[in-house]
């Protein structure tokens, strides 16, 4: 298993394109702008990716190899949850600096940069890997059309659940803001979101085996 | 070492049917088609990377549908160039690859780079298409695999270079424990090193014996348009006309020994012609 994730770093994640996007996590700096945009970029870096791995034949390769099938798909997942991770971890910091320093007074246009925003974050990224891997390994090389319905699936749950927030005045006074009274709700948020974005990788993944596994290449 | 039977597999315009052949420890089989008669498809359903629908294949005496990952670290295969990752230099690629076959032998494999004249600071883009291929043939040697799989190794190859890669595959069953299945359609290539041929067409295996026995199975005939008499037409394989006369093949047994029409032994070239106009028949 080692190998396959070292593989996947040495030839296929390009490692100027993450440093690069996640360098736009300091979206979440800008006042009044829609922070969920920021991780959407993970998105972008994630169909980069794939494209260059399609150009160089890279399942191609890995079939050569002698690892089950299976494989192929979990390198690609770790591929795929690497580059989120990245974009997370890389808003954090931006993060702390727009709740502390920035924006102190709040985003007029979404949800403040505190922990429901990362929560939600978890949760449509889940929402895009459910989409996105398994329809990817319907084939193994139709990317476009599986990253056009994966982030449609994402910002209609962004939009969703930040509209939820927005709209429901319960909602928004716990779940929106700086409050430290309210800190313990945004954290169940948060730890909820881990929790589907867990769940649904393991799911997509048990999905993209099967759909992979009549894939003739 | 490997024992292919009754491999199936359906596509909506082509199929493979019911391909079967035993390849024994020390030898090399040649696997002669046209181009898209199913030579890849075969091979790449052995190692189950196209999935057959039905079959078995059994590879150093176990079953690759349930050893599969034990089974490929003992064979080398390459389906064509190396032509992945073009734009990360050689080193790079073998380093990754490596990591992935427990015998791995450096040594050997900077000998084959050496012997190929392959700088592995180079990027795989800037390796010429022959040279592509020695790559191939490089990664697919260097790990003391047991079984050696190879689809079109001599394709864009010099002449030069073929004789060499045929020199390397002698050398590399003269011990005795190691097989060498190659596909192509450069028939003459077998004419110098292979001990067995299989022969396929539109997905159906039309020959399987040793090459000696196919040679010597059949005989070349071209005659005047006057020698060509109902009966031996009858016979013929693959029968060609033309101005001045016929040609075609026939089995040794057929022939009349007191027949004035010249013959000639074959080589596989005219083997794969003459049966494959038959089929096309």
């Amino acid at each position: 298993m080692k190998n396959i994730f070292y593989k996947e770093l040495k030839l296929v994640v390009p490692t100027a394109l993450y440093i690069l996007f996640s360098l736009l996590a300091a979206l979440v700096i800008i006042p009044n702008y829609p922070y969920f945009v920021a991780f959407g970029y993970a998105i972008l870096a994630i169909f980069i990716t794939f494209s260059l791995a399609r150009d160089n034949k890279d399942i191609e390769f890995t079939s050569m190899l002698p690892i089950p099938r299976n494989d192929i798909v979990k390198s690609k997942l770790f591929t795929i949850l690497f580059l989120e991770g990245v974009q997370i971890v890389a808003c954090i910091p931006f993060a702390i600096l727009s709740a502390l320093v920035i924006n102190t007074g709040g985003n007029l246009v979404g949800l403040d940069a505190n922990f429901t925003l990362f929560g939600f974050a978890f949760i449509e990224f889940g929402v895009f890997n459910f989409i996105f891997i398994p329809q990817f390994f319907k084939t193994g090389y139709k990317i476009g059309i599986s990253v056009f319905w994966g982030l449609t699936g994402y910002m209609l749950v962004a939009l969703l659940l930040e509209g939820l927030v927005i709209a429901i005045p319960v909602l928004h006074n716990i779940l929106d803001g700086y409050n430290v009274e309210n800190i313990g709700y945004q954290i169940l948020v948060l730890l909820v979101g881990l929790g589907f974005y867990i769940l649904s990788a393991f799911l997509s993944y048990k999905r993209a085996v099967k759909n992979f596994d009549k894939v003739n290449f | 070492m490997l024992e292919v039977k009754n491999l199936c597999k359906h596509y909506p315009k082509f199929d493979l049917v019911d391909v079967s052949f035993e390849l024994p420890t020390g030898y090399i089989m040649g696997f002669i088609g046209m181009n898209g008669a199913g030579k890849t498809t075969t091979l790449k359903s052995i190692l189950n990377i196209v999935r057959p629908d039905n079959g078995e294949v059994k590879i150093l005496g176990k079953d690759m549908s349930k050893n599969e990952i034990e089974i490929k670290k003992e064979i080398g295969f390459m389906f064509g160039p190396m032509d992945c990752y073009s734009h990360y230099t050689i080193k790079k690629v073998a380093d990754v690859y490596k990591r992935f076959f427990d015998k791995w032998d450096d040594s050997l494999y900077e000998n084959y780079l050496t012997k190929f004249n392959i700088d592995e600071n180079k990027k795989i883009s800037d390796l010429s298409a022959g040279m592509k291929v020695k790559l191939g043939i490089a990664f697919a040697l260097s790990h003391e695999a047991k079984l050696i799989i190879l689809d079109e190794p001599t394709s864009g190859l010099d002449p030069i270079a073929r004789d060499e890669l045929l020199d390397i595959m002698r050398e590399v069953i003269a011990n005795g424990d190691k097989s060498i299945l190659f596909s192509t359609h450069i028939t003459s290539d077998l004419d110098k090193c292979a001990d067995f041929i299989i022969f396929i067409r539109n997905g159906k295996l039309i020959a399987n014996s040793t090459k000696d026995d196919l040679i010597n199975k059949y005989y070349v005939l071209s005659g005047k348009k006057a020698d060509l008499t109902n009966e031996l037409k009858s016979k013929l394989i693959g029968l060609k006309n033309n101005e001045f006369g016929f040609s075609g093949l026939i089995e040794r047994k057929d022939f009349e020994k007191d027949s004035q029409v010249q013959k000639e032994k074959p080589n596989l070239e005219d083997l794969m012609i003459y049966l494959n106009r038959e089929e096309d028949k």
